[in-house]
Parts: structure tokens; C-alpha cells; sequence
């Protein structure tokens, strides 16, 4: 904070607080958010969702529980034993949900974050340098963004192999193309305001200008776009597991649980749908939180 | 216009070869080895150099490439592994059926969701406002595959009115275009409104009302003409959203098309087809996107004054 020295003696920081600045940025931005019930119950259902995995462990245990078969309790209906009922091979379906949200969330998270280091090398230097290099740097932003988003993430899964690391690079690398163009005109906007000018002015290096004042403004459009595409990834994950290119058959992924269900499916359709609403879920919460994000940090980009 | 036209269709091909380029790196850098796929179980290593010799997978990465390219465009794409079949005629087979999909569902979400988005917009408190909010977050945030499989249960399982799958009478069309409309429906319905709320809002509007015209001329004659432009325009840009959802439609849905012929290629590693596929619909994707910036500059004045006096692209 930066507070004259004069007002530090005479008040408390609180008093300061109350005479100066009636609200903090952080707090309007919350109360903007919060007024959004939409974006308020998509963060609740994150919250679950993240707890969940994170004490997936300790509800049930994986090996035990959420892969271990057993054919005694084959396709039993919900009770207070198997909250969601059991699958084909008697496995709990809400162990293997909780499971499947680690993976999904991982990923997805992962997958973003690999993506938006990538572009916002890609988006800040053809945004910064502009001329040239910002026009070769489009057009080859351009092809990438031809080919679509799926298409390539199952191009790259095809030719490396399907394990986790490979899944995230792939996802990562599909989200390039949307996300540094994003970057890029953000980049645009803050690039010719006074401060990039007076830290230019003083001699800063270019790296220091882009990452300690150009990117740091950069953060409100970056961090919505970042939240739709853990959106997009997290259904993108099970759309590969379900096509049989992502996450393999005993392991708890969404999509891989609804495809094997799907053999099942006229008997049992509780088993497609279960899984199905937790992607829908995820998606949906990481979707209102986007939104309501976008109204929080910036006004303007509200559609 | 001609000039613009003709400027945009020479500056297509750089992407089309980029499209190509990129998508055969990311098949050279694969650390498969193409001759395990052809021979299977009669492999030998003096079959398999046989193979690489035949193939030119011995030769440098870019005379490969520029092989590739020259056939492609010749309209050679090459033999696929598994089927020793010209993938020019698997593509054939395929690809009016994929766009003929996109083709109807386009239509589908077109025609349902701009009444969608006006009548949300005119009314914005109203229960129906609230509705397409919600039903925009369904086509928005459910997996495709899942909606396919929840319809499936519907419509052919619990009712027995369609076929889960196949694609042999136009009723089999139905489910395959609802799933794939649905996303893009939520995603223009939601532009749409937003957009014809931004018209409204207009100061052309206000004026029109002032002066007296019926409230439903000013709707759909004053405001409607500006509120269209940016949905109908983006519907280019989705090209490629769509036939991502066309890949994981025809699977589910056993449709013989582009999508399924590339997911069953990569399933079975058959890298011509797998090429192939991904280079047609990244084209695809290509001219879409050149059609729609030409409609946008023929349809908005703005823009089409800016081209006419000979004005810079962007």
C-alpha cells in the first residue's frame, strides 16, 4: 500500500481505509462477482468438485474401491452403501466419479496452463513488436486456427501416444491459437499507454516491460479466457477418453466410464448419465464462473 | 471487390499449404513406424526397407513434403495402410455425408435460435428471457457425446420413434443434427440477443419510436437489419467448431463421414487417411472463414466503402 507518510501518523489504517478508500479494487470486483448468483453457484460447484478430488482418498479408496471389481454388487440402484448405485464390474459409481474429477481437473487445469505460457510468449511478442514479426506470427496463428481445436488435440494424441502428459500437451497446445489472440490484443491495448512509455523512458529492458507492466494489465481478459477454456478442456478430456484416444479403460475417466457404460446402456441408463452430469457440471461451473468473471474484472468485455 | 476477392483467394493458399505443413510434421514427428502398420504380422526387415524405399520414407523431411503436397493438390492423397485403398475414394464416400450434417444443422440452429434471440432481447425479464439462458448453458456446457447418448435413449430406446444408428434415410439425420446444432444454437441464440438488446438501444430506435412507429416495425424492420449482422457473421467462424462435433457425432452415431473416417484411421494408425481427414477439414475451415470475411465486407456498407476506395486489409 502505498499510503503518505502523513496520514500513517495521525489515523489508524483501518480509519485511512474509511475516509479514503471506501472500497478496495478486490472488493468491488468480489461484490460485482457475488451479485452474480449465476457465477456464485458455479464457484460452489468448483469448490465440491475440487474438495472432492482432493479427498477422493480418503471418501473412497482407489484401488479398493474404484477399480477393483466386484461382481456380487453388479448393477445395484442408489442406497446409502453405493450413494449412485454400481457399475457392470460392481464398482461404486460415486468412488469412481470423485476419482474422475482428479483426472478431469487436472488435465484441464494443466492443459490451460501449458497453453497460456505458450501464449502468452506467442500473444505478447507479436503484440509488442508489432510490424513484421507480429504479421508472420498472426499468420502462422492463422493455420493453427484451422484446424479445430479437437481435431488437433486428437491429431497430436494419434501421433504421440495417449498418456496423461501427452493428453495435456495436446489439449494445451489446441488452446494456442484462441488463447494468444486474446493475449495479443490485450497486449495491443495497454501497449502505448503513459506507463509502458515512462518505463521505456527510464531504460527498463524489453522483457521487464512486457512481463512487470504489460502482461500484469493484461490479467483481467487473460484469466476469462483462461476459466472458459478449462471449460472446453475438461469436456474435451472425456470426448478423447470417449472415442478411446485419451485416458484408458480401467481408470475412472468420465468419458472412458460412459463409453463402457454404453454397451449397458438400454438396461442401464443411469450409468451413461451419472458420469455425463459430472462433465456437464464442470463445465457448466467453470462456464458461469468465466462469465461472471468477465463482468467482474472488466466491464467492458461484457457481451 | 473483384480485386479484394481475388487478393483474399491468392492469400488462402499460404494457409491451405501452412494447414498441410503443420498437420504432416505433427504425423513425421509421431514415433510410430508406418511399416509395423502395413505388414502387420508378416514383418520382415528386408520387407519393411522394401516398404520405406517405396514409400520415400527414407528421403529428407522436406522432399517428403513437398511430394506430399505436390500429389495432394493433384488430388493424389495417397494409399491408406490398412484398406490398400485410394483415401481418395474413402473421401469421397465421406465427405458429402459431413457436409451434409453440417449443412442441416447449420440451418437447424440458424432457424431456431435468431427467433430465440430476438424474442429474449424484447422481452429481457420475461420467463422466456430466463429459459434461453438456461438452455444456452445446456448447449454450451454438456459433452455432445453425452446429449447424443441421452437423445438415443429418448427417441430410440425409450419411444422407438428413430434409429440410434446409421445414416440411411433422412429421419436418421434428425438426432445427428440436433446434437451438433445444439452448441452452436446456444452460442448464437446468446449473441443474437445480445446483440439486437445493443440495437435497441440505439438512438435510430429511440428516434423510430418517438416518432410513432408500431412496435413491431421498429423491432423487425428498424432494429433487426443491425442486430443480424454479427451473428449471421460469425456463423463462418464456428465452421470449425462444428466439424470437431461432427467428429465425435458420427462416431456415436456410426454416420460414415469425415470425422469418423479420421477417428478410426488414427485408431488404427493409418496415417494417410489420418492426414488426409485433418488436411480437408482444416481447408474446409480455410474457406469458410474467406467466405464469411467476403459476405461481412458485401453485407456491412462500412466495410464494403473501405474496400471500394481501395482501402488496406487487415
Amino acid at each position: 500500500m502505498s499510503t503518505p507518510s502523513v496520514d500513517k501518523k495521525t489515523m489508524s489504517r483501518r480509519e485511512y481505509m474509511k475516509t479514503y478508500r471506501k472500497t478496495s479494487r478486490l472488493k468491488e470486483m468480489w461484490d460485482v462477482f457475488v451479485a452474480n448468483r449465476l457465477a456464485v453457484l458455479g464457484l460452489i460447484i468448483i469448490t465440491i468438485f475440487v474438495l472432492l478430488a482432493l479427498f477422493a482418498n480418503v471418501i473412497a479408496d482407489y484401488d479398493t474401491v474404484a477399480i477393483a471389481s466386484n461382481p456380487v454388487d453388479r448393477f445395484q440402484g442408489p442406497s446409502w452403501k453405493h450413494l449412485l448405485g454400481t457399475d457392470e464390474m460392481g464398482r461404486d459409481i460415486f468412488a469412481r466419479i470423485i476419482h474422475g474429477a482428479r483426472i478431469s481437473l487436472r488435465i484441464g487445469v494443466l492443459s490451460v496452463l501449458v497453453g497460456l505460457v505458450f501464449s502468452c510468449i506467442i500473444g505478447a511478442t507479436a503484440g509488442y513488436l508489432g510490424g513484421v514479426a507480429d504479421d508472420i506470427i498472426m499468420r502462422v496463428i492463422d493455420i493453427m486456427a484451422c484446424i479445430p481445436r479437437i481435431v488437433m488435440a486428437i491429431a497430436i494424441v494419434a501421433a504421440f501416444g495417449s498418456s496423461e502428459f501427452n493428453m495435456i500437451m495436446a489439449l494445451g497446445i489446441a488452446t494456442i491459437a484462441s488463447m494468444s489472440r486474446v493475449v495479443r490484443s490485450a497486449v495491443l491495448s495497454v501497449r502505448d499507454t503513459e506507463y509502458v512509455e515512462a518505463a521505456k523512458a527510464v531504460g527498463q529492458n524489453t522483457p521487464k516491460i512486457v512481463f512487470s507492466h504489460i502482461l500484469v494489465n493484461c490479467v483481467a481478459p487473460i484469466i476469462v479466457q483462461s476459466t472458459l477454456a478449462i471449460a472446453t478442456n475438461v469436456m474435451s478430456v472425456s470426448s478423447l477418453s470417449f472415442l478411446g484416444m485419451g485416458i484408458a479403460a480401467p481408470a475412472p475417466e468420465w468419458g472412458c466410464m460412459i463409453a463402457t457404460a454404453r454397451g449397458n446402456m438400454r438396461q442401464y441408463p443411469f450409468l451413461v448419465i451419472a458420469p455425463g452430469m459430472a462433465i456437464f457440471l464442470t463445465s457448466m461451473a467453470f462456464n458461469l464462473v468465466g462469465d461472471g468473471l468477465r463482468d467482474a474484472l472488466d466491464p467492458k468485455l461484457k457481451r | 471487390m473483384i480485386r479484394y476477392i481475388g487478393k483474399r483467394l491468392l492469400l488462402m493458399l499460404p494457409v491451405v499449404i501452412g494447414v498441410i505443413f503443420v498437420v504432416y510434421l505433427i504425423m513425421y514427428l509421431s514415433p510410430g513406424d508406418a511399416t509395423t502398420t502395413i505388414l502387420g504380422t508378416s514383418w520382415t526387415p528386408e520387407g519393411a526397407e522394401a516398404i520405406r524405399e517405396q514409400l520415400g520414407l527414407n528421403e529428407p523431411f522436406f522432399k517428403q513434403f513437398f511430394t506430399y503436397l505436390f500429389h495432394f493438390f493433384q488430388g493424389d492423397l495417397g494409399t491408406s495402410y490398412i484398406t490398400k485403398e485410394a483415401v481418395i475414394n474413402q473421401v469421397r464416400i465421406s465427405f458429402p455425408n459431413t457436409a451434409l450434417l453440417v449443412l442441416i444443422s447449420m440451418t437447424l440452429a440458424v432457424a431456431v435460435s435468431i427467433p430465440i434471440g430476438i424474442r429474449a432481447a424484447v422481452k429481457p425479464n420475461s420467463f422466456f428471457s430466463a429459459f434461453t439462458t438456461a438452455f444456452a448453458l445446456v448447449g454450451i456446457a454438456a459433452p455432445g457425446f453425452w446429449i447424443a447418448l441421452l437423445l438415443v435413449l429418448l427417441f430410440s430406446v425409450k419411444l422407438g420413434w428413430l434409429h440410434a444408428s446409421g445414416l440411411e434415410t433422412w429421419k436418421d439425420a434428425i438426432l445427428p443434427s440436433i446434437v451438433l446444432a445444439l452448441s452452436f444454437m446456444a452460442s448464437i441464440s446468446r449473441m443474437m440477443r445480445s446483440s439486437m438488446i445493443e440495437a435497441l438501444g440505439m438512438d435510430y430506435v429511440r428516434t423510430a419510436r418517438a416518432k410513432g412507429v408500431k412496435k413491431h416495425r421498429v423491432i423487425y424492420r428498424h432494429a433487426l437489419g443491425n442486430a443480424l449482422l454479427p451473428p449471421l457473421t460469425v456463423i463462418g467462424s464456428y465452421i470449425g467448431e462444428m466439424l470437431g462435433g461432427a467428429v465425435i457425432c458420427e462416431t456415436v452415431f456410426a454416420i460414415p463421414g469425415m470425422g469418423r473416417l479420421m477417428v478410426n484411421a488414427v485408431l488404427q494408425k493409418d496415417t494417410p487417411s489420418v492426414l488426409a481427414s485433418v488436411s480437408i477439414m482444416a481447408i474446409c475451415v480455410a474457406i469458410m472463414s474467406l467466405i464469411t470475411d467476403l459476405a461481412y465486407a458485401f453485407f456491412d456498407p462500412r466495410i464494403k466503402a473501405l474496400y471500394m476506395r481501395g482501402g488496406k486489409s487487415k
